[in-house]
């Protein structure tokens, strides 16, 4: 197999508090068939046995289904392949000796904890804000109890397929989350269950963005063209159109 | 005073994001947006009449002062819709400047966005300036003050026979063209229409839409200059 060589540029910052630079590092024989994750695991490794810090990274299912893996790469978060999060971007995309920079999500709501590891809670008390409906608890309905059209229960799904990764913040000039709220907007806004509470719960999830730093949408698209998930600007028609819907509340 | 005006503008921006926060300051943008845009069409087509002839074309001022009330009354709604939309303009660029302060070591590759939708407050500005020297070149007629007699048709003639003016135009027409091609869609996005399946078409219709307006606008000054429309 032709194992390859790369120059990695990557973002290190020791904590929130501490400037970042960027760092070079040289790697070798790495297989193309490795992920990028699968890389840096070995870059860690040898940073260890040389006394180095290793690089902090987040991942978790490492299968494109979680969101945790966030990083901007060479420019463009999660990487140039359309659909796909970094875990699941193979060292083959690259070329042999190419320059890779890697660089955590930058906007003054995420906050930098260290190198390409952010805080990304701000999704979370968006989410806390609405982004739920309230049930009575109980044994679980019936399934069949409340009939939903299949072209409704289709859109929510599509929205629904947000991992909450953040790579429409990263993405955006204006670093703005709408193409996130929207989903989360969206996909209850299609269903029955989510009515009661769309007007409140629209309110209160744009004013938390708001109030977390986010920027306002300039509908450039760049969201839709990274998001992993693929989730398409219509959510964010949706978001507006719920908005506008909740003004008289 | 400074300090009376700091806190009128800060008392003015915590009602803005206490009541229509970021997503309602772009709904005013698209409202005003489109108000702007239904000037232009009709500017266009007062200016359309320049292909029509003299007679016709200078009696369209005369027209218009026929009715002085709703003149009146539409350029305030005109002042009013443009300060509103450059103030929003200005308000949400800054915020979205204070939602990224460190920005990456490179640059974002754009992968999905139109130069255009990227510039929007550049050939806004342009736009800006564009209009203080139109209406100082043809509404008060800076720069014939010497001739006061001359008519409108002449006046256009004298002023794009000059080649500085005409590019100055067409320059300012471009940046137009930028403007509203992304504007239009963006507008459509922010007003919620394209919820359905039509948000393609709506971005393709914008761009023709912002291309023939613009060829058609620049066509006048071209036509002057290169002497299909003469005395
Ligand atoms: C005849 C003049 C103008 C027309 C027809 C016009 C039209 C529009 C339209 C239709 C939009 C889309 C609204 C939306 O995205 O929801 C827009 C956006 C915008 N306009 Fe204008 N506009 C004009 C002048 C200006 C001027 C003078 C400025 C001054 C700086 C300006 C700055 C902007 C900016 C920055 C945006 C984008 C806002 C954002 O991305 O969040 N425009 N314009
Ligand atoms: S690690 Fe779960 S999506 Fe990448």
């Amino acid at each position: 197999m032709n194992l390859r060589n790369y120059t990695l540029k990557i973002w290190r910052q020791k904590d929130k508090f501490s400037p970042s630079y960027l760092d070079t590092i040289q790697v070798k024989d790495i297989s193309p068939d490795m992920s990028l994750l699968e890389m840096l695991d070995v870059v860690n490794n040898h940073l260890i046995t040389i006394n180095k810090e290793p690089i902090a990274f987040e991942s978790d299912c490492r299968e494109g289904i979680c969101g945790a893996c966030s990083i901007v790469i060479n420019g463009i978060p999660h990487g140039k392949e359309r659909g796909t999060t970094a875990c699941q971007l193979h060292m083959r995309h690259f070329e042999d000796g190419e320059t890779i920079t890697l660089e955590p999500w930058r906007a003054e709501a995420f906050i930098p904890i260290k190198d390409l590891v952010v805080d990304r809670t701000a999704f979370d008390r968006i989410q806390q804000a609405g982004g739920y409906i309230s049930v009575n608890t109980g044994s679980a309905p019936d399934a069949h109890s409340m009939l939903i059209h299949k072209n409704a229960a289709d859109e929510a799904f599509d929205a629904a397929a947000c991992i909450g990764c953040g790579a429409c913040v990263a993405a955006c000039k204006n670093a703005s989350a709408m193409l996130f709220v929207g989903a989360k907007i969206s996909q209850l806004a299609h269903l029955p269950q989510g009515d009661p509470e769309r007007k409140r719960r629209t309110n209160a999830m744009v004013m938390q963005m708001e109030k977390e730093g986010f920027g306002s949408c300039s509908n450039t698209l760049e969201c839709e063209a990274v998001c992993p998930k693929e989730i398409s600007t219509k959510v964010i028609a949706e978001l507006n159109w719920e908005f506008i819907r909740s003004i008289n509340n | 005073m400074i300090t009376l005006i700091e806190s009128i503008e800060s008392k003015i921006c915590t009602l803005i994001e206490s009541k229509i926060s970021i997503v309602g300051s772009k709904v005013i943008m698209a409202l005003t947006g489109a108000c702007l845009t239904m000037f232009i069409l009709i500017h266009l087509l007062g200016n359309m009449q320049l292909y029509a002839g003299r007679d016709i074309f200078n009696s369209y001022p005369e027209l218009l002062r026929n009715f002085p009330i709703s003149l009146w009354f539409a350029r305030i709604l005109l002042i009013f819709t443009f300060i509103s939309h450059i103030s929003m303009a200005v308000y949400l660029e800054r915020k979205n400047k204070l939602s990224r302060i460190i920005q990456y070591n490179n640059e974002l590759i754009p992968i999905g966005s139109s130069f255009a939708s990227r510039t929007m407050l550049y050939s806004g500005f342009v736009i800006i300036a564009f209009v203080l020297f139109h209406l100082i070149h043809l509404t008060w007629k800076c720069f014939y003050v010497q001739n006061p007699n001359l008519d409108l048709y002449s006046l256009m003639i004298v002023s794009f026979r000059n080649p500085f003016i005409t590019i100055f135009y067409i320059l300012a027409q471009i940046s137009l063209f930028l403007h509203l091609s992304h504007g239009f869609s963006s507008a459509a996005q922010t007003l919620s229409l394209t919820r359905n399946k039509l948000a393609k078409n709506i971005r393709l219709f914008g761009f023709w839409f912002a291309f023939i307006v613009t060829i058609l606008y620049i066509s006048i000054p071209v036509s002057i200059l290169l002497r299909v429309i003469h005395d």
